[in-house]
């Protein structure tokens, strides 16, 4: 197996009773990389993106990272608290809804402290700043960094949550529709602070959208999926302007101007 | 160089009545270093469809694209990625940007992504504006307010930072009065004297014939 990948999934399956979520997909990602996964609702888009985190169980297929000291790890094979751990270092997933990735009863600040206390940050002012910081490049207001999530709006919950995954640098973000629940200018905001992670830190990302918009700003390749199989894969602007499948070609053909 | 060989081109809609449209057949062509090669033939003969099949945004039907050693049908999409990071750009009439980043932002993007660094990409990002005439006071502001042909000279800026070897222009001077067409005009000359291939879409005649190597008609081939 070549070395230099950082993540790779080979053909999953997953099954819901006698349903297909999704089936026979592989996929794998460099590092700083961003990977789009797009399709209608009921594709397997999530199922799948869930699978390959190791948030569910996979039927078959075998799922791989390439973690910090270059060993690889195979998920399917590592102990339960073994993926725990790699979730919470090497990786990071943000949900479509904020109220799945946060705590919701404690406050923004220690929302993001946590997070840096579980790899190991102990100084109180430091963890402090490091909160300050984030909520200042998510442009939610520093003075409600006492506050809880549940008094913020739909749109800074999710910001929020975004602040809490990438305050620890993960090396691999899977993100739900990240940008489904805010509003257009945020959503450029939170894309900007993306592609500007990719690049610096060479964060790799998948990203899970049905937002067309959405992949052709951030994503370098994209697959597309229709009733969870994967039915184009490519380069990002090819599969969105030269559309090869049947499917693609009407999901692209749907959108008013991407 | 640049080699398009047997190239052929269709598209098969398969949601509107599996129409197939055939947009040209067997193109064949080379641009040298330090050559610009202008595309024409009217509207609808496939000039922008043929700057994308080099580019590598749809897929050739049949034939090859060669640029240097690197064959474009046989690339997986990272070789595309890796060669336009490094070696090919694409200025189109177009520009489309992350909504809210600055222009001077925008502009640099090219230079950051092959690993400069950022007070070095600023510094040339400033000079390429303010040769391209871009207000001072618009720089740090989202080119997406601006008008059509600012927006044009910012994806020209885009496109001019780096000294691509293979360049593909897309009505470049498209909406520009004649001031700025002459400083991008300029650009070209200056990118064609240092050795870069480039082919170009020009609908204005005398810029075609100021820039100009040779011209390909894709109605008579």
């Amino acid at each position: 197996m070549k070395q230099d990948f950082l993540f790779k999934a080979s053909n999953i399956s997953k099954y819901y009773g006698q349903n297909i979520g999704c089936k026979n997909v592989s996929l794998d990602i460099n590092p700083g990389e961003v990977l789009g996964i797009v399709g209608e609702s009921g594709s397997g888009k999530s199922t799948l993106l869930n699978c390959i985190y190791g948030n569910l169980e996979v039927d078959e297929g075998d799922i791989f990272l390439n973690d910090k000291s270059k060993t690889i790890l195979n998920f399917t094979k590592i102990s339960e608290p073994k993926l725990r751990l790699i979730q919470r270092s090497d990786l990071a997933f943000v949900h479509q809804n904020p109220r799945d990735g946060l705590r919701m009863n404690i406050s923004a600040g220690g929302n993001i402290g946590e997070r840096l206390m579980a790899i190991g940050h102990r100084n109180y002012g430091e963890i402090r700043e490091i909160a300050s910081n984030w909520l200042e490049k998510v442009e939610i207001d520093v003075s409600r960094i006492d506050d809880k999530p549940s008094t913020f709006s739909g749109g800074m919950q999710q910001r929020l949550q975004i602040a809490r995954n990438l305050v620890t640098r993960p090396r691999l973000i899977f993100m739900d529709e990240p940008t489904g629940g805010l509003d257009v200018s945020v959503q450029a905001k939170i894309l900007d602070l993306l592609r500007n992670l990719v690049r610096e830190l060479g964060i790799a990302a998948i990203i899970v959208t049905h937002d067309l918009a959405v992949v052709r700003l951030l994503a370098d390749r994209i697959i597309v999926m229709q009733n969870g199989n994967v039915v184009e894969a490519g380069l990002c602007d090819q599969v969105l302007d030269d559309p090869q499948h049947k499917y693609s070609q009407l999901l692209v053909s749907s959108v008013l101007q991407v | 160089m640049i080699q398009i060989k047997n190239l052929n081109k269709s598209f098969e809609l398969y949601n509107q009545n599996n129409t197939n449209i055939n947009v040209f057949k067997n193109i064949n062509f080379k641009v040298n270093k330090g050559e610009v090669v202008a595309l024409t033939g009217n509207s609808g003969t496939g000039k922008s469809t043929l700057l994308k099949l080099i580019y590598g945004s749809y897929i050739i039907s049949k034939g090859d694209v060669l640029i240097s050693d690197i064959n474009i049908r046989k690339s997986t999409p990272r070789d595309i990625l890796k060669l336009r990071k490094n070696r090919l750009g694409y200025v189109s009439q177009f520009l489309r940007v992350v909504p809210r980043v600055p222009t001077i932002e925008v502009v640099i993007e090219p230079l950051l992504d092959i690993g400069c660094e950022k007070n070095i990409a600023l510094k040339k990002g400033q000079e390429i504006l303010e040769r391209l005439k871009i207000p001072k006071n618009l720089w740090n502001l989202s080119p997406l307010t601006f008008s059509g042909g600012e927006q044009q000279r910012v994806n020209i800026a885009r496109g001019f930072i780096y000294n691509y070897p293979y360049l593909l222009l897309d009505e470049p001077t498209a909406s520009l009065d004649q001031n700025n067409k002459n400083i991008v005009l300029d650009l070209i000359e200056k990118a064609k004297l240092n050795g870069s291939a480039i082919i170009g879409i020009f609908h204005d005649e005398i810029a075609r014939n100021r820039v100009a190597s040779r011209e390909v008609n894709l109605e008579n081939l």
